[in-house]
């Protein structure tokens, strides 16, 4: 018994130190980088110090600012990604049940997905002048392609069968019943896919319009560190950026496994 | 029952003759939409110009040597930055796939850089190269990386595992050119070539958007010159040009891409 828990927290330890062991090259190159700023003399200048960036988290942590443009960030990403879900869904379903409808507009569609969501920023900035609007239009852009591109071929996937038992049984393409029973449960997957890419894309989107034109939000925070030669600011901007991505994808995978993993029982 | 169903869904329905005539609706739908909205002066015309104004305006760009200058001025970066990323992401992806301990150190640093956006390179990159080319092909050269080192990182996956138990059963992986050849070549340079692709799309948008916030020339920065003294019908013609070039990179790169994976 005691050998037996002994063997446990021994093996627990063991992988513990096996899941932790790959980092220690990360975790080398920022003690090279916090070594190289200090003991080297201009260093600093060059490039930004881990100081810098503690300096830089603890004011705009203390002062509130941080809290602020994330939760700008966040609030105009959740709306162009909302303009986008209604877009993207809409013209999916509507292309993928019509053939009329998507030899109409298919190419429309393809061409402006074609476009970097990004050269639409000078087009944003004109059209809804400063302030959420090009952020927020940007955003929507970003995402509507690969909700869009995901719903369409989720729908043009719906297995033969189940659309042939679905007329056996009477039930019309089209009606309730088909929508809620035959086409979401086949859509579902590729559509939660869409989703995760695409929060992908509108969290890229956001970085560069608050880039070029914002006053508030993660984006703004590296442009500001950028004029004012801030390394502690864009340092700090870049990791939150980072984690925050991160933390997205993580949550959309997570909805991903848990509401698509019926699809594996098919 | 079932059966019929997908006997009439095969048979060929003859085509009615205006089937063409279809694919041109959407565009002139878009096309009538947004000349009417300017016709009309619904919208201001400073802010949306109509297509006919663009469509000369494109005219001026091309004629006047301008558009395809910078054009050719952004390819350039392309061409530099683009091989440079490639080499280094196949670099670390070769290294992730095949050295079991440095692999996964690689794995774990590459892990943390691909969270960020490219385009969070941008202010660092001003920072250090200042003003031009440099920061521009730098990001480019970031951006590329990591999804060619991600995707190579993951092939040697992509090797069935039969095929390992078989060549083990069968004494050759003791002759390592052979199994270079036969089963790590074909499994990586598909990967190569994916994240050759999507480095390729991501880091043509973060050279024209560094161009955007720190260029001298090129596509970029001639964009925003333009929507800074409100020459909407330049923008978009810019718009259009940073797409086509684009989707004429992608083309290429999956030309060469068919080209290298025949066997």
């Amino acid at each position: 018994m005691v050998t037996a828990q002994a063997e446990k927290i021994r093996s627990e330890r063991r992988s513990f130190w096996s899941g932790v062991r790959p980092f220690w090259l990360l975790a080398g190159l920022i003690l090279l980088w916090a070594i190289v700023t200090t003991a080297v003399p201009g260093a600093q200048k060059m490039g930004g110090s881990p100081a810098e960036l503690w300096e830089a988290t603890v004011s705009q942590v203390s002062s509130g600012a941080l809290l602020q443009n994330i939760l700008a960030s966040l609030q105009r990403v959740a709306i162009g990604y909302l303009i986008a879900i209604a877009i993207g869904v809409t013209l999916g379903l509507l292309l993928g049940t019509s053939r009329l409808t998507e030899r109409m507009f298919g190419s429309v569609i393809d061409g402006i997905r074609a476009i970097p969501p990004i050269a639409w920023t000078p087009l944003a900035i004109l059209w809804f002048g400063v302030g959420d609007g090009p952020a927020v239009f940007l955003v929507a852009v970003a995402a509507f392609g690969p909700i869009f591109v995901n719903v369409y071929t989720g729908v043009t996937r719906v297995a033969a069968r189940y659309r042939q038992v679905s007329l056996v049984l009477g039930i019309r393409p089209l009606s309730w019943l088909y929508l809620t029973n035959v086409l979401l449960p086949s859509v579902l997957p590729s559509l939660l896919t869409g989703l995760r890419l695409s929060a992908g894309y509108a969290w890229a989107a956001i970085v560069a319009a608050e880039l070029i034109s914002a006053s508030s939000g993660v984006g703004f925070m590296l442009a500001t560190g950028q004029r004012n030669l801030q390394f502690g600011l864009v340092l700090l901007g870049m990791v939150v950026i980072a984690v925050l991505g991160y933390l997205l994808n993580f949550l959309f995978l997570a909805i991903e496994r848990r509401w698509a993993s019926h699809d594996t029982a098919q | 029952m079932v059966t019929e169903i997908t006997a009439t869904r095969r048979r060929r329905v003859p085509r009615p003759r205006w089937s063409l005539a279809v694919y041109a609706v959407g565009p002139l739908v878009v096309l009538g939409v947004w000349g009417g909205l300017a016709a009309m002066g619904v919208v201001n015309a400073l802010l949306l110009p109509s297509p006919v104004v663009v469509g000369s305006t494109i005219v001026d760009l091309v004629a006047s040597g301008e558009m395809p200058g910078n054009i050719l001025l952004d390819l350039g970066r392309f061409v530099i930055g683009l091989p440079i990323g490639v080499v280094l992401g196949c670099v670390l992806g070769l290294v992730i796939a095949h050295s079991p301990e440095l692999g996964a150190a690689v794995a774990k640093v590459v892990d943390a850089f691909r969270q960020l956006p490219g385009l969070a390179w941008i202010p660092l990159a001003v920072i250090w190269f200042g003003i031009g080319a440099l920061p521009a092909i730098f990001v480019l050269v970031v951006a590329v990386i990591i999804p060619v080192a991600v995707n190579v990182g993951a092939s040697r996956s992509q090797v069935p595992p039969n095929l390992w138990l078989a060549s083990s059963t069968l004494g050759l992986t003791q002759r390592r050119g052979l199994m270079v050849r036969q089963f790590l070549v074909p499994a990586a340079l598909p990967a190569l070539v994916s994240g050759t692709r999507i480095g390729a799309a991501v880091g043509w948008a973060a050279l024209i958007t560094t161009g955007m916030v720190a260029g001298a020339n090129g596509m970029g920065y001639q964009i925003e010159y333009y929507r800074r003294i409100l020459d909407s019908a330049e923008v978009i013609a810019y718009v259009l040009a940073i797409g086509l070039v684009g989707v004429l990179i992608d083309a290429v790169i999956r030309v060469l891409g068919k080209v290298v994976t025949k066997w």
